[in-house]
């Protein structure tokens, strides 16, 4: 009876043992057995051990009065203080409520729009067309943030091109910016802009990794263009989709909010005011905001776990992927 | 008899357009043109910002297309002259190239591992999930480096980041695309773990790795806030970007203002060090682009 | 993949695995007990002379003269305040440090450690003083003694001084060209029971305005100047007439100080006493949002203003104003006169920038609150590891620098027999600086090219006749005979502790000494220094620093509101106060009022 995971499985072939009494057994079996291949995994969790997993420690400053300068076991207890602080500041419903729309927004069309832009630009075949549109559409990402938030900013003004273009089809004339109804469209827009073009590079990657012996089956089955992207190129790239799927509902409230530290202002608060620029905003000047920061981070990385386990689990049950 | 445009599918296979197809093959690059056209706007503005004239530069603040008043290389050779951005290039060379062959190593392992199903799998995969949802902060891995003794040396920039949760699931995804037959195959011939991963796995599931790798590069390239942080003695070891900030401040906007009087070429400046610093990674990327679509099918009769 | 490959790939990263290996060893380095490291950020332009601050003459003098080694650290701008947090975490941080990106309370470090409580060594209970040039300072200016001390009168950390208040760097001005060829014989008024028709006036200087001042001074003085601006801003040479700052007013008191209160907290000395009070739910604050309101409404302001959030009080709307299309505004004095007109190469302009005094209400009255610096620029601190090494000299450097000679070094640079006795010592590398010189002046001091050392140029000395530091060359250069008294920025050190010679630090053009006279009419008695809230203790100091965001943060939302007209004055007040005093004014009111209590 073949009980080792060879290189070349994946799938649960082994056959049934005979029932042991302990549940540990069948962990430390499988590890005996398949040993080879545990090893493998070593190195990177050392790595994970060192670096993330020891200086997680610090977490419990959420819940002391910390000082760096005093160390972890000179602070007090004050226990659930700060998510009190948190929570019963009146703002707080309302900066909460913006980082949840803008996240969903920015998760929506930051998959979307890339797997879109990626099934376009594979159908263009032209060697010579695909490969710069290609590298023009990443570009925005490098170039860093506050140029891109400047030409924003100059493009919305006043007198600025986009404007115009607002008012050409009926709008009246205003610092676009300084509008709070239109911040959510605006932030989504720039985090498309730099975004899009680099994250379709994984799913460009992934297309072409599509075998492509199912397209030619597929095309002296009679298949057209659609049905081939529907049938074939689709799902062959749904795990791809499904992890990025699920890895960015984990970090969608830690990521996409840089732009909106250098496009908000005063008047568009009650719109652009994330967590993360609040509480920083907050704590301009302060002084021993350690413990409150952690807590605030703490409240997120909760929230985010909860989300990446069930957008995990959903995937699973809808799309037969899951992540783990 | 009318010779009809053929397009290639793949290999031995032609297909005949239809109407419908050149129309939406017409309007889908239209759309796509205009798309990369957006999208190089930034670059080509700070591009152009960079040979302008300072003081024309510093009175139009809308978008460029041609370099604001006369072209001028002024800021170009000042920055060009100082000996600390090319140690900086130096550096950050090294930081990319261990960096990354570190990176993808580690991410290799990892992606290749949770792509087999064992009873471990889950739970690992959770344990390295959680890397990336939970942070201790700045001052304790700040701690934790300094206990190791890696401050003030490369490794402090090298080893920390230069793999994460994400890179590790993205692999794993690639990994678990390999066709088994290939690997059944290899198993027959009598292959290990090591050399499966190496020789065989990896090179079917190279174009997503090599996404992981451009990551890496790019991550690496653009990381200045570490180094600002681990690296504060040790100025030789700075890599470029935390150089290009030092000089970014010099030349700021608020120490320009208040000289006297005002020297506007300064203001040329800051998009030069922005080009200096972007360029090399945008001629990088297309050459890791080459192999995106690297596949090696074959060697198994279905 | 092929075998060749693999090798080549690995051997790749074995050569870069060995590369930074060895760098790292290279960067090691040890420090003996004579060895001080600073971490200090930068300050100015001035800095940017020196890449590596050791090869400065002042600190390579220094290092002479105590027998010990300085070593700086700069932070990175931009993570300053993480970088302080991380090294004050550990027993081997910097010897010296500035408190400038620490915003937490000093007691903190004394109380953690991490910061040497100096007050025994300024003022000791019994023995020399170790730092009898500070001490002495402090004691003959009791007005800077009370700005740096705490609440329980120790002085645990050190303080660069200026010995006066610096020449101001910038204040209100407007464009006078403009006022001269806009006038017309509908803006005449009385004065002095004479009427005056400003058709007649010949050229800019008969310029007079309604109150009978030569710049802009009351408001109403205003009023009529911005009523001249707006035939410009019609014509289409200028933009707007004036701008304001986003939140739309001040925080520290400019112009909001024209009716005798800020908008946030100031002081006021009633019988003896030092009286804090906030203004922002006053009377006078609502009439002063009325005045820009009506001026909002004429069109006078930037209908933008509240968009401009990335911009300094001091440079709004930079697009605008260099080009000469702001027709007031609070800018610096580099814009003065006409260099704006300068600038750039086809600009061809007669700009001419003229300073207005800060704006009141009526000629028996003075503003108090208002931006001016303080003579107090930087805190540093002495770290617990310094006093594992030999303090004493470090200390004694210090103070030296506190005292007479000392403060002349900072400022100069090294005269001619420090600097042949340091050459003597075998000293070589001062001089890699370039020169603020232009051609012709180098010329003139018989150097041809532009790169040329100082060490032919020469450096100032005291020049014992005159009793001033001149500079000291074989040649009077045209700088020199004007009478300017300009300094080579290469060699100048301020911003380390020490006393700075203000006389001479600002490079100041003669032609803008009237300006300055302007900018300098009044004293900001009012303003409450940012050293004063640092005195609470940490838990007060938290409290303090969340209501006065959340309670600027309001204001700035709020006040534009008001002046575009979204919110109305009279029905909207009310909850506008409360809401404010919800956010903690009268909190932070009773704290500052505390610390005058114990200061006085």
């Amino acid at each position: 009876m073949e009980e080792k995971v060879l290189a070349g499985e994946r799938t649960e072939s082994i056959p049934p043992k005979e029932k042991k009494p302990k549940k540990e057994n069948k962990f430390i079996k499988d590890f005996k057995q398949n040993w080879r291949l545990h090893i493998i995994i070593l190195p990177v969790l050392a790595f994970f051990i060192i670096f993330s997993y020891f200086p997680m420690i610090g977490i419990i400053t959420a819940f002391l009065d910390y000082r760096p300068t005093r160390g972890i076991f000179k602070s007090e207890w004050v226990g659930f203080k700060y998510f009190g602080q948190i929570f019963s500041d009146a703002q707080f419903a309302l900066v909460f409520r913006n980082t949840c729309v803008m996240a969903c927004l920015n998760l929506f069309f930051g998959l979307v729009i890339p797997v879109i832009f990626a099934l376009l630009l594979s159908e263009v075949k032209i060697k010579w067309l695909n490969r710069p549109i290609q590298i023009c559409s990443y570009l925005p990402n490098f170039v860093a943030a506050v140029v891109v938030c400047n030409i924003v900013i100059n493009f919305l003004a006043t007198n600025g091109v986009v404007t115009n273009i607002f008012v050409a089809f009926g709008a009246e004339r205003e610092n676009i910016l300084s509008d709070p109804k239109y911040f959510w469209g605006i932030n989504t827009v720039v985090n498309l802009w730099q975004g899009m073009g680099y994250a379709a590079i994984v799913f460009t990657a992934a297309i072409q990794n599509v075998n492509q012996d199912l397209h030619e089956a597929a095309v002296l089955d009679g298949a057209n263009r659609w049905q081939r992207m529907w049938h074939i190129t689709l799902p062959g790239i749904l795990p791809m989709i499904v992890t990025m799927l699920v890895l960015k509902t984990g970090l969608m409230f830690s990521t996409g909010f840089d732009n909106i530290l250098l496009l908000y202002m005063p008047s568009t608060y009650e719109t652009a005011d994330v967590i993360s620029t609040y509480t920083y905003r907050m704590s301009l000047g302060g002084g021993n905001q350690y413990g409150f920061s952690a807590a605030v981070g703490l409240f997120q990385s909760v929230i985010s776990t909860v989300l990446l386990v069930l957008s995990n689990w959903l995937s699973g049950k809808l799309a037969k992927t899951s992540l783990f | 008899m009318k010779k009809e445009k053929s397009v290639k599918i793949s290999t031995g296979m032609v297909e005949h357009p239809s109407v419908g197809r050149i129309v939406f093959l017409v309007v889908d690059i239209i759309l796509l043109l205009g798309i990369a056209f957006v999208c190089i706007l930034p670059l080509w503005h700070v591009i152009m910002a960079s040979i302008s004239d300072g003081y024309a530069l510093y009175t139009t603040k809308s978008l460029l297309f041609v370099p604001a008043g006369k072209i001028s290389f002024e800021g170009f050779s000042k920055v060009i002259a100082l000996s600390q951005v090319w140690k900086g290039y130096g550096m950050t060379l090294v930081y990319v190239v261990s960096s990354t062959v570190l990176g993808v190593f580690l991410t290799m392992c990892g992606g290749y591992y949770l792509s087999k199903k064992t009873l471990w799998t889950k739970f690992i995969s959770i344990l390295i999930l959680l890397t990336m949802m939970f942070n201790g902060g700045l001052v304790p891995t700040y701690m934790v480096l300094r206990t190791l003794g890696l401050l003030n040396t490369p490794f402090a920039i090298i080893i920390p980041g230069c793999t994460n949760a994400i890179y590790i699931m993205m692999a794993m995804t690639a990994f678990r695309n390999v066709p088994p037959s290939i690997e059944e195959a290899a198993t027959l011939d009598g292959c290990g773990h090591w050399r499966m991963m190496f020789q065989i796995s990896f090179p079917m599931a190279k174009g997503i790795m090599m996404v992981v790798a451009m990551n890496c590069v790019v991550m690496q390239w653009n990381s200045w806030f570490p180094a600002s942080i681990y690296l504060t003695t040790a100025r030789d070891l700075w890599p470029l970007q935390l150089v290009m900030k030092e000089l970014m401040n010099t030349y700021s906007e608020s120490n320009i203002l208040k000289t006297l009087p005002i020297d506007f070429d300064k203001f040329v400046i800051q998009y030069v060090l922005i080009v200096i610093s972007t360029i090399p990674i945008l001629i990088a990327c297309p050459f890791f682009q080459r192999y995106f679509g690297d596949m090696t099918v074959g060697g198994v009769k279905e | 993949m092929k075998k060749i490959t693999r090798k080549t790939v690995a051997l790749a990263v074995a050569a870069c695995m060995m590369v930074p290996a060895c760098a790292g060893l290279a960067a090691c380095g040890g420090g003996s007990a004579d060895s001080f490291t600073i971490w200090i950020s930068p300050n100015s332009a001035l800095w940017e002379e020196y890449q590596d601050l050791t090869l400065n003459p002042v600190i390579q003098y220094l290092d002479y003269k105590f027998d010990i080694d300085l070593q700086f650290q700069i932070p990175i701008s931009g993570s300053e305040k993480e970088q302080f947090t991380v090294l004050t975490t550990g027993t081997d941080c910097p010897d010296v440090m500035d408190l400038s990106y620490y915003s937490g309370s000093v007691t903190d470090l004394v109380e953690d450690g991490v910061a040497v409580d100096l007050t025994e060594y300024i003022y000791p209970e019994s023995g020399e003083s170790l730092f009898p040039n500070y001490a002495g300072y402090l004691d003959k200016t009791p007005d800077v003694k009370s700005l740096i001390s705490s609440l329980d009168h120790k002085f645990p950390t050190l303080y660069t001084i200026d010995d006066a208040l610096r020449a101001p760097w910038g204040g209100y001005m407007y464009r006078k060209d403009l006022v001269f060829k806009y006038k017309s014989a509908d803006d005449k008024f009385t004065l002095d029971g004479k009427e005056v028709n400003p058709a007649t006036w010949q050229s800019e200087e008969d310029i007079v305005f309604p109150s009978g001042a030569k710049a802009p001074d009351l408001i109403s003085d205003y009023d009529w100047l911005f009523q001249v601006l707006q035939r410009a801003v019609d014509a289409g040479e200028l933009d707007y007439c004036t701008s304001i700052f986003y939140p739309g007013y001040l925080e520290t008191g400019d112009i909001v100080s024209a009716w005798g209160i800020s908008a946030s907290w100031y002081k006021t000395v009633e019988n003896g006493k030092t009286v804090v009070k906030y203004g922002g739910m006053s009377d006078e604050f609502k009439e002063y949002i009325k005045k820009i309101k009506e001026w909002y409404d004429k069109g006078y302001i930037d209908k933008d203003f509240s968009s401009r959030t990335n911009d300094m009080f001091f440079a709004i709307n930079s697009e605008s104003y260099t080009r000469g299309r702001t027709g007031c505004f609070y800018g610096t004095d580099n814009l003065l006169g006409n260099l704006l007109a300068t600038a750039g190469d086809d600009v061809d302009q007669n700009i001419d920038m003229r300073a207005a005094y800060m704006p009141r209400l009526s000629k028996d009255m003075e503003p108090t609150v208002f931006y001016a610096a303080t003579q107090i620029n930087r805190n540093l601190m002495v770290t617990s590891s310094a006093m594992n090494k030999n303090y004493e000299k470090l200390f004694a450097a210090l103070d030296y620098l506190y005292g007479e000679e000392g403060s002349l070094l900072t400022r100069f640079g090294l005269n001619k027999e420090q600097y042949a006795e340091l050459k003597d010592a075998g000293v070589t590398n001062f001089w890699d600086a370039e020169v603020n010189l232009t051609q012709d002046e180098l010329a003139l001091a018989g150097v041809t090219e532009s790169t040329q050392k100082l060490s032919d140029i020469g450096v100032y000395h005291l020049d014992e006749a005159s009793g001033k530091y001149v500079y000291w060359s074989d040649i009077e250069t045209d700088y020199v005979k004007q009478g300017y008294e300009m300094c080579a920025s290469a060699m100048c050190f301020w911003g380390l502790a020490g006393v700075s010679k203000m006389k001479y630090m600002h490079m100041s053009d003669a032609r803008y000494e009237a300006q300055y006279e302007i900018w300098t009419a009044y004293e900001p008695t009012g303003n409450i220094d940012m050293s004063y809230p640092a005195k609470l203790t940490s838990e007060e100091n938290s409290d303090y620093v969340i209501n006065y965001n959340s309670l600027t943060d309001y204001m700035a939302t709020e006040v534009p509101k008001f002046i575009k007209g979204t919110k109305s004055l009279d029905s909207d007040w009310k909850s506008f106060c409360n809401s404010q005093i919800m956010k903690g004014c009268n909190k932070n009111l009773a704290y500052l009022q505390k610390i005058f209590d114990a200061l006085a």
